[in-house]
């Protein structure tokens, strides 16, 4: 009894010799097993010779097309990996530039954050009133007026004056008031643009918002920075602010 | 890097181009549905391309028809309608056709045309029809079909004369059908 498989593996060759000459002695006796191996070999010739492989040139042209995106899609992939620490280098770069040009490059441009980080370490003036000699309070007002740096209205009277410097620039703060009441004079020794200002009318050089609640009007004069801030409206800090200037 | 880029490239598409009238007739015969063979063909491509470089440079044909098996069998048999594999009895029942009468093989094979052999070979159940196109339309050898298809050297034994028989039966039907062969001559 020869295995069916066995008779599979003669025809194809993948008997061991020995096993192939035990197969020829076995088929020379046996003409059933002989026309069976005859079958076999008839079905396999007809396989390899009847079938066609099918048209494929055009599905082969799709193919090139396929394999030239893929090298095209490599070779940029590539380049950007090769270029790509270069890159996030300079983008780094840029990204570190662009701060560094918000923070010093472009000098003017300060937050209400950073008037109220210059004000906290002002000195104050201090008057003769903390002295034992005799105090004159409207002497006094004259004093600091002589002192500070700017001019005021008739009616404004300066009460108080810190001052000190803020990275190399001065900066004073004067206690003023009125008839309508107190108002805070700042002037910072530097040209500043303040976030959050706006112009008060176009064409005109003071600039209005608030800072930490309180209106405020700006204004750049003699490469001095003068804010005046008070709880009162815009028009009449505008009318204080039209009358104090830098001497 | 044994070669560059463009040689890489030069090199592969020199060998698949060769083979791929296999690859495509065999993703048909397995998919027995030209757009399916294409879509698996063209992607056998682009899986061996970036392969390539671990190709080990044996016999390139032998590996493209492992990709294309294994393809089709991960991705595609799912889809497909039709003949699966039969059962392990009937692995089992593999018993020579011819008998004591003789069969007119030669007779039935000279007058079946290829497209009767497609019609008969779909009909064989799908890993069975697999042996019989690795072997006898690409001419593989066993241990390349059983690299191809993950299986044991005995199995792919059984699966060949298996689906060779299945096939014999479906074309001698076919021929008694149209004529060629009377009722009974194969019995």
């Amino acid at each position: 009894m020869i295995e069916p498989t066995d008779l599979h593996a003669y025809v194809d060759g993948e008997l061991s010799p020995e096993q192939m000459t035990a197969m020829r002695s076995s088929l020379d006796t046996s003409p059933v097993y002989a026309r069976e191996v005859e079958a076999i070999q008839s079905l396999k010739s007809m396989l390899r010779s009847k079938t066609e492989a099918p048209a494929s040139q055009e599905q082969w042209k799709s193919c090139v097309k396929r394999l030239n995106d893929i090298d095209k899609t490599r070779r940029t992939e590539r380049v950007i990996g090769r270029f790509a620490p270069g890159l996030c280098f300079g983008l780094v770069v840029c990204i570190l530039a662009a701060g560094q040009f918000t923070r010093h490059g472009h000098k003017g441009n300060v937050g209400s954050s950073d008037i109220a980080q210059m004000l906290s370490d002002l000195t104050l003036v201090r008057s003769p009133k903390a002295s034992s000699l005799p105090f004159d309070k409207r002497a006094w007002e004259k004093e600091l007026l002589r002192q500070s740096e700017i001019s005021t209205p008739k009616d404004l009277t300066i009460r108080e004056m810190r001052s000190g410097t803020f990275n190399g620039v001065p900066v004073k703060e004067y206690s003023a008031r009125d008839q309508n009441g107190d108002v805070a004079i700042i002037q910072i020794g530097a040209p500043l643009a303040i976030d959050g200002m706006e112009s008060l009318s176009s064409g005109s050089d003071l600039k209005i918002g608030s800072m930490q609640g309180t209106n405020c009007v700006v204004r750049v004069q003699k490469e001095n920075t003068i804010i005046i801030k008070s709880d009162r409206s815009f028009k009449d800090l505008a009318e204080v602010a039209g009358h104090i200037a830098l001497r | 890097m044994l070669f560059g880029k463009r040689d890489l490239r030069e090199s592969f598409e020199r060998q698949a181009e060769k083979v791929f009238p296999s690859v495509l007739g065999t993703a048909l015969r397995l998919t027995r549905s030209r757009e399916d063979a294409e879509d698996l063909a063209q992607e056998a491509i682009v899986r061996a391309y970036d392969a390539f470089e671990r190709f080990d440079g044996t016999n390139f044909k032998a590996w493209m028809l492992r990709i294309v098996t294994n393809l089709y069998i991960n991705k595609y048999r799912q889809r497909q309608r039709g003949p699966q594999l039969g059962s392990l009895e009937d692995e089992g029942a593999i018993e020579p056709v011819s008998s004591d009468t003789e069969l007119p093989d030669r007779l039935l094979f000279d007058n079946t045309v290829g497209s009767e052999i497609e019609q008969a070979l779909a009909k064989v159940p799908e890993d069975f029809r697999m042996a019989v196109i690795l072997s006898d339309i690409e001419g593989l050898s066993y241990q390349e079909i059983a690299d191809t298809t993950n299986v044991p050297i005995g199995t792919v034994r059984s699966r060949l004369a298996r689906g060779r028989s299945i096939l014999r039966k479906a074309l001698e039907n076919y021929a008694i059908k149209e004529g060629y062969l009377k009722q009974g001559a194969g019995e």
